[in-house]
C-alpha cells in the first residue's frame, strides 16, 4: 500500500488522538462526575479541589498530545522529505476542505444532541466541559478518517 | 473506487513525450505526483485550469487529452 505523506499525517493524528483521548476522557468523566475527592493526610483527609485537578489534567493531556504529534510529524518529515515541503495542490485542499465538512456535520449534529442531553441532565459545569470536549475531539477524528478515505477512495 | 466519467491519455501522452516522468508532469502543471497519479487512474477529475496546463506541456488540443464518456443507456 502507498501512502502519501498526508495519507500517513492524517492516520497518525487520528492514532495519537484516540489513544490520548481514550486514556483522558474516562478519568476525566470520573472526576467530573464523581462525589468529593479525598486525599489522605497525616490529620485525616483533604478535599480537593476538581476544578483545578481537571484543569491540570488537561493541560498535562495536551501537553503530552502536542510532543507526541510533533515528535511523529518530525519523523515522517524526515522519511518524507520532498512530499513534506511541497504545498497543497488543489486535489488536497478539494480533500481538506470535504474533510472539514464532514467534520463540521458531526459538530453540528453532535452539539443538538448535546445540548438536549444537557437540557434534559443538567449536568455540573465540569461534566459539561467534558461532553463539549468530547464532541470537539470526535469531530476532529472524522476529519482524519475522512482524509485518509478520501485520499484512499479518490475524489 | 470512484472513478469519474472523464477518460484521459496524460499517461500515453507522457510517454509519447519522451518519456516524462508523473514528477516532471507534476512539477509543470503545478501539483503533486499523487494527484497526476490520481489523474492517470481516472480516480480524479483535475480544474479545468489544470486540464489546460496538461494540454499545454504536451502541444495538444484540450480534447485530444481528455474525452467525456458518454452514460450508459438503460
Amino acid at each position: 500500500m502507498n501512502l502519501s505523506f498526508r495519507e500517513l499525517s492524517a492516520m497518525g493524528s487520528a492514532l495519537i488522538l484516540a489513544v490520548i483521548a481514550w486514556n483522558y476522557f474516562p478519568d476525566a468523566f470520573l472526576i467530573a462526575d464523581g462525589g468529593e475527592l479525598r486525599m489522605a493526610t497525616k490529620s485525616g483527609y483533604e478535599v480537593l479541589d476538581k476544578s483545578s485537578m481537571l484543569f491540570w489534567f488537561g493541560v498535562g493531556t495536551i501537553v503530552t498530545l502536542i510532543v507526541f504529534e510533533i515528535i511523529y510529524h518530525i519523523v515522517l518529515a524526515t522519511r518524507f522529505r520532498e512530499e513534506a515541503n511541497t504545498s497543497a495542490d488543489e486535489r488536497d485542499r478539494m480533500v481538506m476542505s470535504k474533510a472539514r465538512r464532514n467534520s463540521y456535520y458531526v459538530l453540528d449534529i453532535g452539539a443538538l444532541f448535546l445540548v438536549g442531553h444537557l437540557y434534559l441532565t443538567e449536568p455540573s459545569g465540569l461534566m459539561a466541559a467534558q461532553f463539549l470536549l468530547l464532541l470537539l475531539v470526535t469531530a476532529e477524528l472524522v476529519k482524519y478518517l475522512s482524509i485518509v478515505v478520501f485520499y484512499r477512495l479518490s475524489i | 473506487m470512484a472513478r469519474t466519467r472523464i477518460r484521459n491519455r496524460v499517461r500515453e501522452l507522457r510517454f509519447l513525450h519522451g518519456e516524462m516522468t508523473q514528477q516532471a508532469l507534476a512539477e509543470k502543471i503545478g501539483v503533486t505526483r499523487q494527484t497526476v497519479i490520481a489523474i492517470e487512474n481516472n480516480k480524479y477529475s483535475p480544474s479545468l485550469e489544470v486540464a489546460f496546463r496538461i494540454a499545454e506541456v504536451f502541444n495538444v488540443p484540450l480534447d485530444q487529452v481528455f474525452q467525456f464518456a458518454p452514460a450508459a443507456k438503460g
